[in-house]
C-alpha cells in the first residue's frame, strides 16, 4: 500500500487539509459572501458547494466525499426554526447525528464531519467557525486514504 | 413427528388455497440439493404444493421476494416465521404492499439451524444427515451412522438467540401457536458492538479493513435484503456514478456505509445479509449499531414491532439532541 503524499501549504509548511463544505443558499452561502465582502480572514483549505437547503445534502454525498479522499466534510445551514423551507434543517440534524455515529463505527473520525448553523448576517461567525473547524481537522492530520 | 404433521398441514392448506383461488402464488420452502439445504419455492398450482417442506433448516426470510411479485395484482400467499412477520409489518408501513394483497401463513419456529455452525459442530459431511427431530433443549439429527444430539444454542442462528415477534400482527392462518423460543445464552452481536465501540478509531479502521478485504462486492447482502426495493438502485446508476466496481477498500467502505445507512430504522434484523454473504463478513454488526443509535437518540423502537409509527429519518422532533453542534 502506497501512502499518498501529504498536502502541505507552501507558505506556512503546515498540513493543508482538503475540505468540502455544503452551504445553504439562503444563509451560510450569504454569510460566506459577507465574510468576503467584510475582508475577514478565512482559511483557504475548503471548497464550497452551494445547496438550496442543508437537507438537500444526502448522506451519500458525504460518504462519497470521504471515499474520494476528503479530509473533512462540513454542512452549514440555517439556525433551527429559520429554515427557508420551514423545517429542512431539523431533518438534517437527525441525519447528521446518525451518520456521524455510523462513520465513527466504520473507522472515520466523527470530528471530520460537522454540522454548524450560520445565518446570513453572521459573516464573522462563518470566518470563526471555519477557522476552528479546520484547525480541528489539522490536529487530526490527514486521513488514512483507502486504496 | 410433529414437524412432519405440520408439513402435511401446510401442504394441505396451500393446496386448498390454490384450488379455491384465494391466492395465485404461494411462496414457501422446498428441498434443495440435500436434506440440510432448503431453498425458496414458488407454487402456482395445487400439484406443486407437494414440493413444500417445513423443517428446522427453513431459514430464508421469504418477505424479500414479495416486491418482485408485487405487480402480480393477485393475492400472494407466503409462509413466515414470527421474526419474518416483522419484515411484512415494515413493508406495509413503508407502503410497498397492502395487507389485503397478502395471505400470511404463520409457521411455528423453535430456532433455525445455521449451516455454517452445524458444519463446525458436526463436521463437513452434512449429506449424511437424513432427518431431524427435536426435544426441549436439543436437536436430534438422524444420520446414516445413528442419531446425534446437539444442543440448540450451539447451532441456531445468532439472531434466534434474541428472537422478537411483531406486536398484534394478524396471521391469516396459524399452523400452530407461535411462541418466542428461549435459549440459555444471549445474542453475541450486542456484545460485539460494545467491544467495537470501545476501540480507538484507528483500531476500528483496522478491523473494518480486514473485514472489507474479504468483500468481493457481489452485493448478495443487498439482494437478500427484504428492504432493498428501489426500482433504480444508487449503486447501478451510470450518471451520476456513485459507485465504481473497482474493488478497492474505499469502494467497499462506501458500499457498506450506504447500504447500512439506507436501512436505518428499517432493518428488522433478520440476518439475511450475513447469511447470504459468501465471505462471512459480520454485517449484522453494522446494522445492530445503527439500530442501537436510532433507539438511543430518537427514542425509536425496533423496526417491525409496531404496526404504527413513522421511519425515524422521515420525521423529526424539535427537541432532537444537538450536543454535537
Amino acid at each position: 500500500m502506497e501512502k499518498k503524499e501529504q498536502r502541505v501549504d507552501r507558505g506556512t509548511e503546515q498540513f493543508s487539509p482538503k475540505i468540502l463544505v455544503f452551504a445553504c443558499n439562503w444563509c451560510s452561502y450569504a454569510a460566506a459572501d459577507l465574510a468576503g465582502v467584510s475582508r475577514l480572514e478565512v482559511p483557504s483549505d475548503f471548497r464550497i458547494i452551494r445547496v438550496m437547503c442543508s437537507a438537500r445534502v444526502r448522506p451519500e454525498f458525504v460518504i462519497y466525499a470521504f471515499s474520494r479522499g476528503f479530509d473533512g466534510v462540513f454542512i452549514l445551514g440555517c439556525h433551527p426554526g429559520e429554515c427557508h423551507y420551514s423545517e429542512g434543517n431539523y431533518y438534517t440534524r437527525r441525519r447528521v447525528l446518525l451518520l456521524k455515529e455510523t462513520l465513527q463505527f466504520m473507522g472515520i473520525e466523527s470530528e471530520r464531519f460537522q454540522l454548524r448553523w450560520v445565518s446570513a448576517s453572521e459573516g464573522a461567525k462563518f470566518a470563526g467557525t471555519m477557522k476552528r473547524l479546520i484547525e480541528g481537522i489539522r490536529d487530526l492530520g490527514p486521513r488514512n486514504i483507502d486504496t | 413427528m410433529i414437524k412432519v404433521m405440520l408439513q402435511k398441514k401446510l401442504q394441505d392448506r396451500v393446496k386448498e388455497l390454490l384450488q379455491n383461488g384465494t391466492v395465485s402464488l404461494f411462496i414457501g420452502y422446498e428441498q434443495g440439493p440435500g436434506f440440510v439445504y432448503v431453498s425458496p419455492c414458488f407454487v402456482r398450482d395445487e400439484s406443486g404444493a407437494e414440493r413444500l417442506v417445513l423443517n428446522q433448516f427453513c431459514s430464508n426470510n421469504l418477505a424479500g421476494y414479495i416486491h418482485e411479485y408485487n405487480a402480480y395484482n393477485r393475492r400472494i400467499g407466503i409462509c413466515v416465521k414470527g421474526c419474518d412477520a416483522r419484515a411484512l409489518v415494515e413493508l406495509v408501513k413503508q407502503n410497498q404492499i397492502t395487507r389485503e394483497d397478502l395471505f400470511v401463513v404463520g409457521v411455528p419456529c423453535t430456532g433455525r439451524i445455521d449451516i455454517s455452525k452445524l458444519r463446525e459442530e458436526y463436521g463437513p459431511k452434512l449429506e449424511e444427515i437424513k432427518g431431524i427431530s427435536e426435544t426441549e433443549r436439543s436437536f436430534l439429527l438422524e444420520t446414516v451412522r445413528g442419531t446425534k444430539e446437539i444442543y440448540k444454542e450451539k447451532i441456531v442462528f445468532d439472531k434466534c438467540l434474541s428472537c422478537t415477534h411483531p406486536e398484534g400482527f394478524e396471521y391469516d392462518i396459524l399452523l400452530d401457536e407461535l411462541k418466542i423460543p428461549e435459549f440459555g445464552s444471549a445474542d453475541p452481536v450486542q456484545k460485539r458492538v460494545e467491544e467495537m465501540e470501545s476501540l480507538s478509531t484507528a483500531e476500528k479502521n483496522e478491523v473494518w479493513c480486514s473485514y472489507l478485504s474479504q468483500c468481493i462486492l457481489c452485493r448478495a447482502c443487498q439482494k437478500a435484503c427484504y428492504a432493498c426495493y428501489c426500482p433504480e438502485c444508487i449503486f447501478d446508476k451510470a450518471y451520476p456514478r456513485w459507485f465504481s466496481k473497482i474493488s478497492t477498500t474505499a469502494q467497499k467502505r462506501l458500499y457498506h456505509l450506504i447500504r447500512a445507512y439506507h436501512l436505518a430504522g428499517r432493518c428488522v434484523d433478520c440476518g439475511e445479509c450475513e447469511r447470504a454473504c459468501p465471505a462471512g463478513i459480520p454485517l449484522r454488526l453494522l446494522n445492530k449499531k445503527i439500530e442501537k443509535e436510532t433507539k438511543k437518540l430518537f427514542n425509536n423502537r425496533e423496526a417491525g414491532i409496531n404496526q404504527e409509527g413513522v421511519l425515524p429519518l422521515n420525521t423529526f422532533d424539535i427537541d432532537d439532541p444537538d450536543f454535537f453542534l
